[in-house]
């Protein structure tokens, strides 16, 4: 049993990282990124070129993937998110846009990497490591870990230094951060930055565990999407518990009950929590938009 | 030290200000009076950048602001609180006003001292620094916007209809706060539906009707006559 909640909780902090990245576009422009998982994807693609194929050493190779990715991100928000909200586009649209952006990512991919599967080696090694009678793989120790270490750092950029505070500042009365001096295409752009860097971590975590596909990311993404909406759209403590909740009853579900409906089970537990805690269980303070 | 000459600007094509001449001398108030849609506060947008002038000039001690960046006028001076008073709701009252001094590169010390001096003017802000401001009443956040505009130590303050919406006795406290920021040596630029108040503690006033200016002259001069004005006023 508690072999099984281990398992889940592996799976559930990969869901929380890519969950963290929506929050915080969230946060930031009052936008949801439904293309967060296939850059998610790019990102372990990256990786894949760089250690699997060129072979740069692990941590060279990761800044780099975190950097290119970045540097997607902010190309991103300035030929695409950044013109879309100047023109007042309505929200809803700009959303649908970024489901456009996913495919398209997706079918980038297919022509750079091709649809064949591929891999790399794990760093963190294969060995499980034991602590009595449990068993626990050591990548998910530093999952847990990176992604603690990550949302401690948001947490204190947005709250506590003043570039962070104007990024909050944009998404909520982008007129009013203008006359603050505050430039709202720099702050979006930047946004989109630290998120899409947030995918590339994600995916460069990811890949070896899961297999490189043109379509992994979407796999996960309705999970991503659950874990988000249950944690609560906004929150990034509410990313991690809702990645961990959805990995951990979903591994749990499929012990016990039937493992071919486990998506059912996830989409319901969504649904639950929509109609009776629409917030999530962290109801984000921004997402009441006055 | 602000003088507009024959400002032209609309929206998407449709004119708004059709030749608008206008001048704040430095240390004084001038208040723009003006019937619903006579565009007053598109004046002030195109001062503080947020909208484009089209023809016409915009000088500020010297410089030309028609063209510039909304936060690139801000730094040479200007703040503008505006319409709504448009605080940051899901920030706290500190966080508000800490964001008003954005590009000002003070010290901690100095930030404090700055943030001291506007809980020191609004005292009902201090009592409520923790409190997220959309949860405030309008009185309070008419008085966040204008501690956050003074956050970066403007030499000319344009108010946006500051007492709208609020009771008799908040929009003499704001009346009150606006006279004394003036004294304090910021040149302050009001537009108010409150033709009354307005020209009691101003200098100089301008009435706008469609666009244009009607009528400007010293306040006390300007509220003499209340037929004319009602007539622009349309009250
Ligand atoms: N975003 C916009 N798009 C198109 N027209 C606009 C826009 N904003 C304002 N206008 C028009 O510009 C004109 C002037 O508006 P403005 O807000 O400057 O008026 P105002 O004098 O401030 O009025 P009020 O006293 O109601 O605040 C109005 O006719 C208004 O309809
Ligand atoms: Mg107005």
């Amino acid at each position: 049993m508690l072999q099984l909640v281990l398992n889940g909780l592996a799976n559930g902090v990969l869901y929380a990282l890519p969950a963290l990245g929506i929050s915080l576009i969230w946060n930031a422009s009052g936008q949801f990124n439904f293309a967060q998982s296939d850059l998610l994807t790019l990102g372990g693609y990256i990786m894949f070129t760089l250690f699997g194929t060129l072979k740069i050493p692990y941590v060279p190779a990761f800044l780099l993937t975190v950097a290119v990715m970045g540097g997607v991100g902010y190309f991103l928000s300035w030929v695409y998110f950044y013109p879309m909200l100047e023109a007042r586009v309505n929200p809803q649209i700009i959303m649908i846009g970024t489901v456009a952006l996913s495919v398209f990512i997706r079918n980038f991919i297919l022509v750079v990497w091709s649809s064949t599967p591929q891999r790399y080696r794990n760093v963190f090694g294969s060995r499980a490591l034991q602590f009595g009678e449990l068993f626990v793989m050591p990548h998910v120790l530093w999952i847990i870990g990176i992604v603690a270490a990550l949302l401690i750092l948001l947490q204190y950029f947005l709250r506590g230094t003043m570039m962070g505070t104007a990024m909050r500042s944009v998404a909520q009365r982008p007129a009013a951060a203008w006359l603050m001096g505050i430039r709202n295409n720099r702050m979006i752009s930047i946004t989109f930055m630290m998120s899409t860097a947030i995918a590339a971590v994600a995916g460069i975590l990811i890949a070896p565990i899961n297999t490189l596909s043109p379509s992994m990311g979407s796999t996960m993404g309705a999970k991503v999407m659950a874990a988000v909406l249950i944690g609560g759209l906004g929150s990034f403590s509410g990313a991690l518990v809702g990645g961990i909740l959805v990995g951990v009853s979903e591994i749990l579900f499929s012990a016990f009950i039937s493992s071919a409906y486990r998506d059912v089970f996830v989409f319901g537990l969504l649904v639950l929590f929509l109609i009776f805690r629409p917030g999530g269980i962290f109801k984000a303070d921004i997402s009441e938009k006055i | 030290m602000l003088k507009i000459s024959d400002l032209y600007v609309g929206y998407t094509s449709v004119p708004v200000l059709n030749g608008i001449s206008l001048e704040v001398p430095e240390g004084k108030i001038v208040t723009m009076l003006g019937a619903n849609g006579a565009g007053k506060s598109t004046t002030l947008k195109a001062i503080s950048g947020l909208m484009p002038a089209g023809f016409g000039s915009i000088r500020f001690g010297g410089a030309e602001l028609a063209g510039r960046r909304p936060d690139e006028i801000v730094r040479m001076g200007i703040a503008h609180v505006p319409e709504g008073r448009l605080v940051f709701p899901g920030l706290t009252v500190s966080e508000n006003i800490r964001i008003g001094s954005y590009l000002c590169k003070y010290s901690k010390a100095e930030l404090k001292r700055n943030m001291e001096h506007q809980f020191a003017l609004f005292p009902r802000l201090a009592e409520r620094r923790g409190q997220l401001a959309g949860t405030m009443s309008g009185g309070e956040q008419q008085m966040l916007s204008i501690a956050r505009a003074l956050m970066s130590k403007p030499k000319l303050l344009m108010l946006d209809e500051p007492s709208l919406g609020l009771a008799p006795v908040i929009i003499d406290q704001i009346i009150d706060k606006i006279t004394e920021i003036n004294r304090e040596g910021t040149t302050v630029l009001l537009i108010e539906q409150n033709a009354e108040l307005a020209l009691a503690i101003s200098d100089w006033a301008y009435i706008l009707s469609v666009g244009s200016v009607a009528l400007s002259g010293p306040s006390s001069e300007i509220g003499r006559d209340r037929s004319i004005l009602d007539a622009y006023l349309g009250g």
